[in-house]
């Protein structure tokens, strides 16, 4: 399907986002996900600004109550009578900035990691590439699930509050011992654990263009290695690192939910769509609406990134 | 060919190694004391139950005691369940998960490599584009989004099936559906670019400009070698399958390995995960080595060295 796109001459200083967009523009079904996901996005930051309940406000008297437009809980309410659509809305902020966060600590490792691996070559390059084989059958969910069930203590945060000179009673350092273990430890485990792919992937990129001409010119010219890994072969590789970084956003974001359904990732009163599907699940024989609206909602974000993700990789796929 | 297995799998000793040293220390090291709970217990118990479980030796001493125990297959015994030793717990829960595991990646099979066949076939099918839809969807769908889902349907709507226990056949319907529903999108996608691939290629030209029927192509000739990327995700989506199992076991209520392994990091039974994590690298390295050989056996331009 990627063929059949006009490619013409488009001259040679448009920038990745050009040429992305030149290519990507004429798909319907990713145009289409692309706009879900961007107003997915507007709603989940703004919207609890103006809503009129918080995520963690109850209201016994209205403990599930179904969905309606009368009493302005258009979501319906938990057990305790919190808004569905508050919660579901600070979910989202909660599962999209691990997500986002995750990955692009996983997009800097793989890249790193693979243009290194590829510039090299030669036994470096099957070293390192025998490590990504080894851990990529490794059972590495299970590492991050030994990992948040064990090191989510206030007292881990101890070392960071010091490095970081914050008041060791004072807000920040309240909120690193409580909620913030469990987000950072999900960033970084998370983020360490899904570089794989992209890590052969610009391998690949790398290697293809380590022996163009414009790659020996620079070299010609006097350009060191970084300067060349950075400013001419990883610009190069750009669309396909764009693609599979797409790519490992809702990979990441299912690892979350995982975590937190399984009851070792976020915790209440904080939610994450994999909490709330969690909640869900407890009361949906009473209260279909508490598990319909959140797993939706995910569903609908998974798909659309992956919508978006495959798209991108069909249109770099081959063309770099 | 037996070098081959053998030079594979003394390779895999170091990995292993790495992973139980990995997690023994990851536990080792973590805040929190395997005996403290919500509900204080006086320190001369705690002292004598660290004596007894040898918790009070230098990490050295318990890191070789470790070790040694592992040569001998024996994880020692549970901190959380007393009268039961790591290994028998690991028994029976592998009794309960493996049939699940292998049953889902059948179904698997048995959906998505027809599908992906009639993908690359009839690409233009409305069926097809259909199906392949719902793939996608399939991808997207979590698992513990769709086992409700499932139960909520089958179970609690159209009470055809119970909505969770074990010990039955008809316990095993939804946690294998749920399971194998993800998998069934991945091999069909996996076959229908493998397939399309192979099928542009000269030799398969060739065949054709001799007369050779389409069926006999495809049987004889395509077929085998689009399905080695399929064999070459098998690796990935077996540790795929043993997370997935977790949670299935967990919505199912299914006394199996992942069940236990959730049990084992809420309640810090420190020698259960170590025996969990390294039960399932051994496993996941022993099925890759065997990945690895069936490819070669599959696709002859592969050669073992």
């Amino acid at each position: 399907m990627g063929g059949m796109l006009p490619e013409g001459n488009m001259g040679a200083e448009i920038s990745v986002a050009g040429r992305t967009w030149r290519r990507f523009r004429h798909r319907p079904s990713a145009l289409l996900a692309a706009g879900v996901l961007i107003g997915l996005g507007l709603a989940v930051v703004f919207g609890p600004i103006w809503l009129p309940y918080g995520y963690d406000q109850t209201d016994l008297e209205l403990g599930l109550s179904p969905p309606r437009l009368s009493n302005g809980h258009y979501l319906g309410t938990d057990i305790l009578g919190r808004d569905l659509l508050a919660r579901v809305l600070y979910g989202g902020r909660i599962s999209l900035l691990v997500a986002l966060v995750a990955t692009v600590i996983s997009t800097g490792i793989g890249t790193f990691y693979g243009a290194i691996s590829g510039y090299f070559g030669g036994r470096v390059d099957e070293v390192m590439m025998r490590v990504v084989d080894v851990l990529f059958s490794l059972p590495y969910l299970f590492l991050v699930l030994v990992l948040m069930a064990l090191f989510t203590e206030p007292e881990v945060m101890d070392p960071v509050i010091r490095l970081l000179r914050l008041p060791p009673d004072g807000a920040w350092a309240e909120w690193l011992r409580g909620p913030g273990v469990r987000l950072l430890l999900l960033f970084v485990a998370l983020g360490a654990v899904s570089w794989l792919t992209l890590a052969r992937i610009v391998r690949g990129q790398v290697l293809a263009l380590k022996n163009e001409p414009f790659v020996e010119a620079a070299r010609a010219a006097g350009a060191g290695t970084w300067t060349i890994l950075i400013r001419h072969l990883l610009p190069n590789a750009s669309g396909p690192i764009l693609a599979y970084t797409v790519l490992t956003i809702p990979s990441v974001m299912l690892q979350e939910a995982f975590i937190s359904f399984l009851g070792l990732g976020i915790q209440a009163p904080q939610a994450s769509w994999g909490t709330l599907v969690h909640d869900g699940v407890q009361a949906m024989s009473v209260a279909p609406w508490l598990l319909v609206f959140p797993a939706g909602i995910m569903v609908l974000t998974l798909l659309c990134f992956h919508i978006v993700g495959e798209t991108l990789r069909e249109v770099w796929e081959g063309s770099a | 060919m037996g070098r081959y297995v053998i030079k594979r799998l003394l390779l895999a000793l170091p990995l292993l190694w790495f992973i139980l040293t990995l997690t023994f220390f990851l536990v080792r090291w973590a805040p929190g004391k395997p005996f403290r709970r919500e509900r204080a217990i006086p320190a001369e118990i705690e002292a004598h139950l660290d004596r007894h479980y040898g918790l009070d030796q230098p990490w050295h001493v318990q890191y070789a005691n470790y070790m040694r125990g592992l040569a001998r297959l024996d994880f020692g015994p549970s901190y959380r369940y007393p009268d039961l030793t790591v290994r028998e717990i690991l028994l029976r829960g592998v009794r309960v998960s493996a049939p699940i595991g292998v049953l889902a990646y059948a179904v698997a099979l048995g959906f998505g490599v027809p599908l992906g066949i009639a993908a690359a076939l009839r690409a233009e099918s409305l069926w097809v584009r259909a199906l392949m839809g719902l793939a996608i969807v399939g991808v997207s769908t979590p698992n513990f989004v769709l086992g409700p889902l499932l139960v909520l349907l089958f179970s609690l709507t159209l009470y055809w099936v119970p909505p969770a226990g074990w010990g039955e056949g008809r316990h095993l319907v939804l946690p294998v559906l749920t399971l194998s529903a993800a998998y069934i999108a991945y091999v069909a996608r996996l076959t229908q670019s493998g397939l399309q691939r192979v099928l542009a290629q000269d030799y398969v030209r060739t065949a054709r400009a001799k007369g050779v029927g389409p069926c006999a192509i495809l049987l004889r000739h395509a077929l085998r070698p689009a399905l080695t990327p399929l064999l070459s995700f098998t690796g990935p989506s077996l540790a795929f399958l043993l997370a997935g199992t977790v949670v299935i076991e967990e919505i199912f209520a299914i006394p199996g390995l992942g069940h236990f392994f959730v049990q084992a990091a809420l309640n810090r039974d420190y020698t259960l995960i170590l025996g969990i994590v390294s039960f399932t690298s051994v496993a996941l390295i022993v099925l890759n080595v065997l990945v690895d050989i069936a490819i070669a056996v599959v696709d002859p331009r592969v050669v073992l060295e």
